[in-house]
């Protein structure tokens, strides 16, 4: 991947919509074309990001002791390192920005590291993760926020390999954003407008429902899955307009390796 | 100077902490909605010390931990006017009122200072890590340009049994001619080599100084085993040699690829024969 400022780029985006400073001119103009039509989009980032603290506490309190983080971004504050201290961390993502920032600032702490991978290519995903983990690991996958950027054949694959590569009692994260009703021609409409900006933006997004994410990451086992305001008892904290103005959720699937005894 | 005023951390925390919530979506996303209690907590806490102690330093100093917390001035001056409220209310006069209000308003400036200069900070910090990592990114790219560059301009050719062929294009400077001697030694061990031919055609000119170090890589492959014939020496580039007084050695030198070709063939078959091509 080449180094351009100029050119957008989705964990960029994504962290000027959280509120963040690590973005550039380009960054902002497609997160603003972005908001013009889907003014819920730093909502969505925020309950997304939200989701994986939580993830991070539970598998804090399970006691999971490494973690496998793709599609990572820029590894701020709040993210996995941060709730799991003493975890074994390997975060990836394919932005050599965000590699070497994320190297930056996890230089000084033991057991976190930081390889640039297209999490895509799962062949050289777990060739990166076994030089961390080692072969046959019971690992928790963190895959929060960038499953929904890779189109169906391929989530299948990488679920695949990386469910013949860990070991029984490695569990997985995953958010999914999804229609919640039928869309009327007009909602159709917009909603195509909505993800055409994404596109533009280099941010094709692939919705699907929960039941069509778990057919795609078979064998993986969903555990539980509710909505992300259900996860995170948000629904409270937020105007209505923010929830009425667009007919999309985001779930969060826990799953579990299908070899995991009860 | 303490003021009387007292602060009832079990009243206020919940008005507080509602506020908070209301304004869950304004703080930085690093800020999760769980961690609002505690934020509500200091908020609730940090008023009772400045009540007692009119202790600005410290309010500040909350002010900078909420921040960085992910705390944002919207959220926080949603959290004041709440405390504001909900204190003047308890005050039995008009004069009391307007004192507890004022208490407030003190206990938030100071806190202010504090996450205006958190905000600050981490904006000059966030970019000023980006600008570097962008730096780094950028250098890491263009090293591995150069290294594939360098691969690419150094290719050794297995072309028959232990025989390489070492094709040279281009201008050749000291750091490649090192590159040139540590690719070709390589190669001989890992092919075994009894004959390199170093085809040096497509070098148009040839400092005094590299034309030396090709030569002594050809006097290291021959400790390893390896004949190194020099191969496509155009006139200009063997008038070159001679006027710089370089020696050639025991380095044996030949027109073209094809007698450098034939010449192995003798070499490796021990009479006339012709190689096996790869």
């Amino acid at each position: 991947m080449k180094i351009d400022t100029t050119i957008p780029h989705p964990g960029r985006i994504y962290d000027f919509v959280l509120g963040g400073h690590h973005n550039f001119e380009a960054d902002r103009l497609a997160a603003k074309k972005i908001t013009d039509v889907f003014p819920a989009y730093p909502t969505w980032a925020r309950i997304n990001r939200w989701f994986l603290h939580h993830v991070a506490e539970r598998w804090g309190a399970e006691g999971h002791a490494r973690v496998l983080d793709l599609g990572s971004g820029l590894p701020t504050q709040g993210h996995f390192h941060e709730a799991l201290p003493n975890a074994e961390i390997l975060y990836t993502d394919q932005d050599p920005i965000a590699v070497v920032y994320g190297q930056q600032i996890l230089a000084d702490l033991p057991g976190k590291s930081y390889a640039q991978v297209d999490l895509r290519d799962p062949a050289r995903l777990i060739e990166e993760a076994t030089i961390v983990f080692g072969d046959r690991p019971k690992i928790a996958v963190g895959f929060i926020g960038v499953g929904y950027f890779i189109d169906d054949d391929t989530l299948a694959k990488v679920a695949r390999a990386l469910h013949a590569w860990c070991a029984p009692g490695s569990v997985m994260a995953f958010s999914t954003p999804h229609e919640t009703k039928e869309l009327t021609p007009e909602e159709l409409k917009a909603s195509a407008e909505i993800m055409a900006r994404f596109k533009a933006a280099r941010m094709e997004v692939f919705g699907r429902t929960p039941e069509r994410v778990a057919e795609l990451l078979a064998p993986w086992k969903v555990e539980v899955t509710h909505s992300l305001q259900e996860w995170l008892g948000a629904e409270g904290l937020l105007h209505a307009d923010d929830w009425q103005e667009s007919s999309v959720t985001i779930s969060g699937l826990i799953l579990s390796h299908s070899a995991t005894s009860a | 100077m303490s003021s009387a005023i007292e602060i009832r951390a079990d009243e206020l925390t919940g008005p507080v902490l509602e506020a908070l919530r209301r304004h869950a979506l304004e703080n930085v996303s690093t800020l999760s909605p769980v961690r609002l209690p505690d934020v509500a907590r200091r908020l609730v806490e940090g008023l009772a010390h400045y009540a007692a102690n009119e202790d600005a330093p410290a309010a500040e100093a909350l002010g900078r931990q909420c921040a960085s917390m992910g705390l944002a001035l919207k959220s926080f001056f949603a959290a004041g006017r709440v405390l504001t409220k909900a204190l003047s209310m308890k005050g039995e006069t008009r004069d009391e009122a307007v004192e507890r209000a004022l208490l407030v308003t003190d206990f938030t400036g100071a806190a202010v200072f504090g996450i205006r200069a958190v905000v600050l900070e981490t904006f000059a910090h966030q970019r000023g890590l980006l600008e570097q990592a962008v730096q780094e990114a950028a250098n890491r790219e263009h090293e591995s340009l150069r290294r594939v560059i360098r691969e690419l301009s150094t290719p050794v050719v297995p072309i028959a049994d232990r025989v390489l062929l070492l094709p040279l294009v281009g201008a050749i400077d000291i750091e490649r001619s090192s590159l040139i001697m540590e690719r070709l030694l390589e190669a001989v061990v890992a092919h075994r080599a009894e004959i390199v031919l170093m085809d040096v055609t497509g070098v148009p000119s040839i400092e005094v100084e590299v034309a030396v170090r090709l030569f002594a890589v050809a006097r290291s492959a021959r400790l390893l085993g390896s004949q190194v014939i020099v191969v496509g020496l155009s006139p200009d580039f063997a008038r070159s040699l001679v006027s710089y007084g370089v020696d050639a050695g025991d380095v044996l030198t030949l027109a073209s690829v094809q007698r450098g070709l034939e010449l192995a063939a003798r070499r490796r078959a021990g009479g006339a024969a012709s190689l096996q091509l790869r």
